[in-house]
């Protein structure tokens, strides 16, 4: 077993478990040492005995503190000097210093008898304290401690070869010191000498007695933090450095973890926080624009139901209204009301009424008038169905009369450029006999019999404009003709003239652009009301009107037109 | 004594960076635990939002429902032009609807027909038997006239009648002979009397009848009347006769501005205020005036 290796388990024995065998072993193995040291420093027995005694004292306090690397052997050399100066350097020291010069011839040789290395014993701790400490303790262990080459490589970790070369260099080093102090004959030999001869050898006796002070002043076994401690003191440097750094890279690591998990929890949080902002963001229009049709919708249902109960109200109020107005209609003992908007007349008086009448009860192109409707008591129905009936009536009449105009023209006379004369031809009395019974048919058949005397009644009295009741035109009896021309005026622009003849005669002028094309700039208004009040009054025949406007397009395009320019 | 440096450097460092690492991993769990407070705010707050949309969403819904069960509003133009509008001045449409609400057609009633008076305003019937001086049966029939009431109108009619011949008696102009003129008989025009006979008579009729049928036989029927009897001043010619002999004994009436014509038995005598002077025409003049009115010609 290495020699380091087992002075450290020795103390370990102690320490942890006081076992104070363990510690006498260590001092057996080193106390050569220690006393040698001494006695060269203290030159007294008893002193360095003392001297021993107070290395291993404080040996036993300290032994927690070594490391399986460090080197008991030097660390022994060191405290032995350091406890041998200030034993000198005490006042007791000093007298048994003087006390006992002579004594010193018993214990070592004199420098009679060895002068070549006598004179570097006082330097020869110096010498080696100088050394490097592996070096040192390759001394110690070789002279001080008797151990073979083999041993001290074993201690110092390396081969027996190896040692021999440290032993060797390191005492070649020490001469190298002795000769820098001034010892020119110093050599390797005498250095050597120097060492051998100051090493000693101690008794079992002093063993036990320097060990039985050591343990007396030594602690107890060490315990808790100390034991600890000393456990660590224990260690190597790397291991106590791979100690340190796992008891620190635990913690560290473990914050270290939990900062990286922190920071990792802090970056999903703020992507979550981001997240939900913008979830909230959204879900904030969303809610806008949900309020805002929620409130519409409520805004709408509030007037939808206003509305609904205004209906209702105004529908109640209407029947109740309809009520009001039928009752007093309808009862027996009808008398006329002020307030009412209705008379009740007895059919009785109606042929009578409707006789005397002053309005026509139709009107073309195919109209019910509204008092004659109310007085034949006319549904929607039955109003359309006369009036679809009318329509066709007047709507055949016009077709016949349009076949029968015949056109003309006159001599150009005056400013007259351009004539023409349309003559609407009497009709033929059998054609008109037949329109005419097809609509009394017609209209007979959707008013029934009761009815019918009403409209018979009426349509006996011949009075009235053109057109009129009879159904028939007085224009199909007595023709009519209209003639239209156009002539220049001072400023040689063409204007246009106008005279109707037959029941209505008539006549005038007008500007000859009203009857441009529509978009044509030069258009002038009034072409389209031209004589229109006069078959709206069933005065004139609208074929008639139509052709006439027609000639009278012609000639203001050809006039005034587009295509006149140059 | 060396691993003991070794160790508390170690540790020292370690315990250094243990600090700092947790200092510094406090700091970011301090900021993780804001974050965490701030986000789980947020949350709440997503939730509540959540769940105000949720329940605004179910309330969006309802109202959707609501709305589309209410019953559709069909505003009633009819029964709104009845309320804003003086509702006898309804457009005939607007009327026939009025009448097919309130089912008034020809088959409603076997014996009447209700129309509306805006109709009897339109037909503008003559009313007044002017030879009879008497209300027609048709308008005492439309107009519902009660035997009261038609009394009370024909002795409207009838006082009128009386004081505008009192008045014309009292103002009748004679002159002739002269010349060959045998004689001329003339009313002056008098607003005043006009108005004050059409103002009695007009408000005799709103007394029998109210305003309303007052105003519907006044105009025009009644008003005609009135012009007829001269009451009321309506044609621009002054009421005057004369009567002319010519030089071989022939009497010739000439009024209105018309050419003279031959005065014989049956001539037409002017309409107008002289009737209410000479009641039976040519012949009270003659018998007035003490001539005797030949022979009407005998038709060829």
């Amino acid at each position: 077993m290495n020699e380091r290796r087992r002075d450290f388990e020795l103390l370990q024995r102690f320490t942890r478990h006081g076992e104070q065998a363990a510690f006498t072993d260590v001092v057996r193995r080193h106390l050569d040492l220690v006393f040698a040291t001494a006695m060269r420093k203290v030159e007294d027995t008893g002193a360095a005995q003392e001297v021993a005694q107070n290395v291993f004292a404080a040996l036993a306090r300290k032994a927690w503190r070594f490391a399986p690397d460090d080197s008991l052997p030097a660390w022994l050399h060191k405290a032995a000097l350091l406890e041998s100066t200030s034993w000198l350097r005490s006042e007791l020291g000093r007298r048994r210093r003087e006390e006992t010069a002579s004594e010193l011839g018993t214990t070592m040789k004199t420098p009679e008898d060895q002068p070549a290395f006598h004179a570097l014993v006082p330097l020869l701790d110096e010498a080696l304290l100088s050394l490097r400490e592996k070096d040192r303790v390759a001394l110690l262990l070789r002279f001080y401690e008797s151990q073979s080459l083999r041993e001290v490589g074993e201690a110092l970790g390396a081969g027996e070869d190896a040692a021999r070369k440290r032993v060797q260099g390191a005492l070649e080093k020490i001469t190298e010191f002795f000769k820098r102090r001034g010892f020119k004959t110093a050599s390797v030999a005498a250095a050597t000498a120097a060492l051998q001869h100051t090493t000693v050898a101690t008794s079992t006796a002093m063993v036990n007695a320097v060990a039985g002070v050591a343990l007396a002043v030594a602690p107890p076994a060490l315990v808790g933090l100390s034991a600890l401690l000393a456990r660590l003191a224990s260690l190597s440097k790397v291991q106590t450095a791979a100690v340190c750094v796992a008891l620190t890279a635990v913690p560290v690591g473990w914050q270290l973890n939990a900062r990286q998990a922190a920071g990792a929890e802090v970056k999903r949080l703020q992507e979550q926080r981001l997240a939900t902002q913008n979830e909230a963001s959204t879900l904030r229009a969303e809610l806008d624009r949900v309020r805002a049709e929620a409130a519409r919708l409520k805004q709408s249902v509030a007037q939808a139901t206003e509305a609904a109960a205004r209906a209702a109200a105004s529908a109640q109020a209407f029947a109740d209204w309809k009520q009001r107005v039928r009752a007093p209609l309808l009862a027996a003992d009808y008398r006329w009301d002020d307030n009412s908007l209705f008379v009740r007349i007895p059919k009785s008086v109606l042929p009578e009424l409707c006789e005397r009448s002053n309005p026509d009860p139709f009107s073309p192109p195919g109209v019910v008038e509204s008092y004659a409707r109310e007085l034949m008591g006319l549904t929607y129905a039955e109003r359309q169905a006369v009036e679809t009936a009318l329509q066709r009536h007047f709507a055949s009449l016009e077709e016949q009369l349009a076949a029968g105009i015949r056109e003309t023209n006159k001599p150009l006379s005056g400013r007259i450029v351009a004539n023409r004369k349309f003559d609407l031809q009497p009709a033929m009395k059998g054609s008109l006999s037949n329109l005419l019974g097809l609509v009394l048919t017609n209209v007979r058949g959707v008013l029934g019999e009761e009815r019918w005397p009403l409209v018979k009644a009426r349509l006996g009295k011949r009075r009235g404009p053109v057109m009129s009741g009879d159904l028939s035109s007085g224009l199909t009896e007595t023709g009519q003709s209209l003639e239209v021309w156009v002539e220049t005026n001072d400023g040689g622009t063409p204007t246009m003239g106008y005279g109707l003849g037959g029941a209505v005669a008539t006549g005038g002028s007008g500007a000859l652009s009203m009857f441009l094309p529509e978009g044509d700039p030069k258009r002038t208004t009034g072409g389209d009301e031209f004589l229109s009040s006069f078959v709206q009054g069933g005065f004139l025949s609208n074929a008639l009107r139509q052709r006439a406007v027609a000639w009278l397009q012609e000639q203001a395009i050809v006039r005034l037109g587009e295509k006149e320019k140059p | 004594m060396n691993n003991i440096l070794l160790a508390f450097a170690i540790l020292g460092a370690g315990a250094g960076g243990f600090l700092t690492t947790r200092q510094s991993a406090s700091q970011f769990q301090r900021e993780a635990q804001g974050l965490r407070e701030a986000w789980l705010a947020q949350t709440q707050q997503v939730a509540a939002a959540q769940s105000e949309q949720a329940n605004l969403t179910e309330r969006v819904r309802e109202l959707k429902q609501t709305l589309a069960q209410t019953p559709g509003v069909v505003e009633n133009a009819l029964w709104s032009a009845l309320q804003t509008n003086r509702a006898n001045q309804l457009a005939p449409e607007m009327r026939e609807r009025l009448m097919e609400e309130l089912g008034f057609n020809w088959k409603a009633s076997t014996d009447y027909i209700v129309v509306s008076k805006e109709t009897i305003r339109r037909l503008q019937m003559d009313i007044i038997n002017e030879w009879k001086g008497e209300l027609t049966k048709t308008a005492t029939t439309v107009f519902a006239l009660t035997p009261e009431e038609r009394s009370q109108f024909e002795a409207a009619m009838q006082r009128a009648r009386m004081d505008f011949k009192e008045w014309a008696l009292a103002h009748v102009e004679r002159t002739g002979p002269k010349d060959d003129v045998l004689v001329k008989y003339s009313l002056p025009t008098d607003r005043v009397m006009s108005q004050t006979l059409s103002n009695n008579f007009f408000t005799a009729l709103v007394a029998a009848l109210g305003l309303e049928r007052a105003q519907l036989t006044m105009f025009p029927s009644a008003y005609n009347w009135m012009c007829q009897l001269g009451i009321l001043d309506c044609t621009p010619l002054p009421a005057t006769i004369l009567v002319r002999r010519q030089v071989d004994g022939r009497l010739k009436a000439s009024w209105g501005g018309f050419p003279p014509s031959d005065l014989t038995k049956g001539a037409s005598f002017p309409r107008g205020g002289l009737r209410s002077v000479f009641p039976n025409g040519w012949a009270d003049v003659a018998e007035r005036e003490g001539f005797e009115l030949p022979p009407a010609p005998k038709k060829k």
